[in-house]
């Protein structure tokens, strides 16, 4: 195992197209890094100059301490499993996992040893024999992950593996990948425009876009302090509310004014956003998570300043929970970060935000208990939890008091060892 | 009757129609090929057959005509030339699919417009250039022009054919640890083998007809391909014999529909099949 350095790594294609720019990242040994981003922000091309598919035009990659650029892929010592998995359609199940094993000249023995081994893991022993075009999606799947597991090689790279599997065994496979990961402690970067991937498998997760370095985090810190708004809107599923609010300071803290209401922001999360006192007076984005929203008849007693009230446009009830779209009277925050997010998720969205905005009137969603009743068409009073709002500069789109380098440090090898 | 079952009976018609205007002149051929001299101005020929006369035809093309030495030629020449043809078209038409450099894009189609010029506008600086190396009159005489008529083809249907095999597979089996070269031997050549056998094929049946440069190139009989002898038939001293024509015509095809026969048994589509997704 080892670990992968990216120093100033850039990438433009040969038609001027600029994939990546200043990429700085280390991925510790052992480490789950996933990439993250919407499609085309430089996170394949990343991967693949790892995997020496792709030439790397400016900076360092080294895996261990040794630099890659300009090594052929077959002496870099990496295994990748491909998007669409890239079989050997000639060749049985066996054979494909062996491939790499035999190209090495590795023994005969070991190698049925190792396939069978991996094959066990995968629970692929009864398939073996198979050719590729016999198995359904999900064994494709794992005989691409075999073919790299037997390797047992330096670095594993994964460029979007589930994506073309149906909800379900994406879920199963999901979770079967990263046991397998922490089975052989393998380095391994991750490549994803899932979100949920992002957040459920990583040790880190570094979010992209445009070839650049938003946020390198662990998912729970990315999703908790989000370093702009691009990061904010893309982790979270539902994404999170931003509404624009107004910041002025109110009797002994500061309190944002938004949608005709006050919310008194608790001393404890100002002292935590060094610089927002400076916004006071101004209009920052507000943002607010789903869960974060609950309907004030289910809250219980609710201090002054933390409600925020609008008209329950539709309902989505999910056996768990109850996901409120409610309709508030203030603008959306619709910056260019946002926009992007929205637009790789569906174009219409920009328009109907556009509309919004336009109305200043904004859409949020709460994620409510069942208890609650709300009712399309009615207008309801919901609790803010301000506890854990998010403030975002409008100008710069950089979350306030989020030092905008948040690049925490590689996930320590103890980890491994616990 | 539904309209449906009409509309199978028209098909049907249709395709009998079709496959009769190709079967016909074959057929018409085959009966030539079995008649006496006197009898094959008949109109319609009759469906009398006489066994002596039929083995008195082909015995006077396989030995009088010299038919195995001509059947020996085109094989040779034919085999050959194709044969190499593959061997430098299928890596040239690999280096097409994958590979970025100067000019590749212009190249590609460059090559395929090589192919449309017509072996006769070529034919005589082809003969003269052959002559000046000292080449005329032999096996390579023919090779060599052979060789490069096919080629451009070879070339291109193989880039189509790469081109459909998904790039991932090269760049898993670089990651598995081999170089391009190996990639093209040991991974895609299996996947590739419809497209080589179509590639063959259409170079086969091209050589295998081919006359013209032929004709320039080929003095001696004993280097005459058999286009070139079905030809030499028709001279001014001998009377025309269309039966022993006929059964020449006949022993022409035969060779040629065998390979091809054998051939299309492995030019199955869909050997891809479970590489992705």
């Amino acid at each position: 195992m080892a670990s992968v350095s990216f120093a100033g790594v850039g990438k433009v294609y040969r038609d001027g197209t600029r994939a990546l720019s200043d990429f700085d990242l280390d991925v510790a040994d052992g480490e789950f890094m996933v990439f993250v981003g919407p499609s085309g922000c430089g996170k394949t091309t990343a991967l693949r100059m790892v995997a020496g598919l792709e030439d790397i035009t400016e900076g360092e990659v080294r895996i261990g301490e040794r630099v890659v650029n300009g090594l052929h892929p077959r002496h870099r010592d990496i295994a990748m499993v491909f998007q669409n998995y890239a079989l050997y359609p000639h060749m049985s199940v066996y054979r494909n996992i062996a491939f790499a094993l035999k190209v090495r000249k590795t023994p005969p023995e070991e190698i049925k040893r190792r396939v069978e081994e991996a094959a066990r893991i995968l629970g692929l022993t009864t398939e073996l024999k198979r050719k590729p075009g016999q198995l359904s999606g999900g064994q494709r799947q794992r005989v691409a992950m075999g073919r790299a597991i037997v390797r047992h090689p330096q670095v594993f790279l994964m460029d979007e593996p589930l994506s073309n599997l149906d909800a379900k065994l994406r879920v199963q496979m999901r979770a079967e990948i990263a046991r397998i990961q922490r089975e052989l402690g393998a380095t391994t970067i991750y490549v994803t425009h899932d979100q949920v991937e992002a957040m459920t498998m990583g040790d880190r997760v570094a979010v992209l876009r445009k070839g650049q370095l938003q946020q390198v985090d662990s998912p729970q810190e990315v999703y908790d302090r989000p370093a702009n708004l691009f990061v904010a809107s893309f982790i979270g599923s539902p994404e999170m509310n931003l509404v624009e609010a107004r910041l002025e300071r109110g009797g002994d803290g500061l309190v944002c004014h938004v949608a005709g209401r006050e919310l008194r922001l608790p001393p404890e999360l100002v002292h935590a956003r060094p610089g927002l006192e400076a916004y006071a007076g101004g209009t920052i984005g507000l943002g607010i998570r789903p869960e974060q929203l609950e309907d004030a008849a289910l809250a219980g007693d609710a201090p002054a300043g933390s409600m925020l009230g609008g008209r329950v446009v539709t309902t989505e009830l999910l056996g768990s929970e109850l996901l409120a779209h409610v309709e508030l009277e203030a603008p959306p925050v619709l910056t260019q970060e946002v926009r992007e997010v929205l637009e790789d998720v569906d174009r219409s969205r920009v328009a109907d935000l556009e509309s919004e905005a336009r109305a200043r009137r904004t859409v949020v969603i709460g994620r409510f208990g069942i208890g609650s009743d709300a009712r399309a068409g009615e207008s309801i009073e919901m609790r803010v939890d301000a506890r854990r709002l998010h403030f975002f500069d409008l100008a710069s789109e950089a979350a306030i008091g989020v030092e905008r380098a948040a690049v925490a440090d590689p996930v320590p090898a103890a980890r491994l060892e616990a | 009757m539904t309209a449906h079952r009409f509309g199978r009976v028209l098909s049907y018609i249709v395709l009998i129609v079709i496959g009769l205007v190709g079967l016909l002149p074959f057929l018409y051929l085959l009966l030539l090929s079995t008649k006496s001299r006197l009898d094959i101005l008949e109109v319609p020929p009759s469906l009398d057959f006489d066994w002596a006369t039929i083995k008195a035809n082909y015995a006077e093309v396989i030995h009088e005509d010299g038919y195995f030495t001509f059947v020996k030629n085109s094989v040779i020449v034919t085999g050959v030339s194709t044969l190499i043809a593959l061997v430098l078209g299928v890596p040239a038409g690999y280096a097409f699919s994958r590979l970025r450099f100067r000019g590749s894009d212009t190249w590609g189609s460059t090559i395929l417009s090589f192919r449309f010029m017509p072996p006769v506008a070529v034919a005589i600086p082809i003969y003269l250039m052959i002559r000046y190396v000292g080449l005329r009159d032999g096996y390579p005489g023919l090779i060599l022009p052979y060789i490069a008529f096919t080629l451009p083809l070879v070339v291109w249907i193989m880039i189509g054919f790469f081109d459909e095999i998904p790039r991932e597979i090269d760049e898993a089996a670089m990651v598995d640890g081999l170089t391009r070269p190996f990639v093209l031997l040991k991974v895609l050549l299996p996947l590739a083998r419809p497209g080589i056998l179509v590639a063959a094929t259409f170079g086969v049946i091209f050589i295998w007809n081919e006359f013209l440069v032929g004709l320039y190139v080929i003095n001696s009989q004993d280097h005459y391909t058999i286009p070139i002898a079905a030809s030499s038939l028709l001279t001014v001293e001998s009377p025309i014999d269309w039966n022993i024509a006929a059964a020449t015509g006949i022993f022409t095809v035969i060779p040629i529909l065998l390979f091809s026969i054998v051939v299309q048994r492995y030019i199955v589509r869909g050997i891809t099949a479970g590489a992705v997704r």
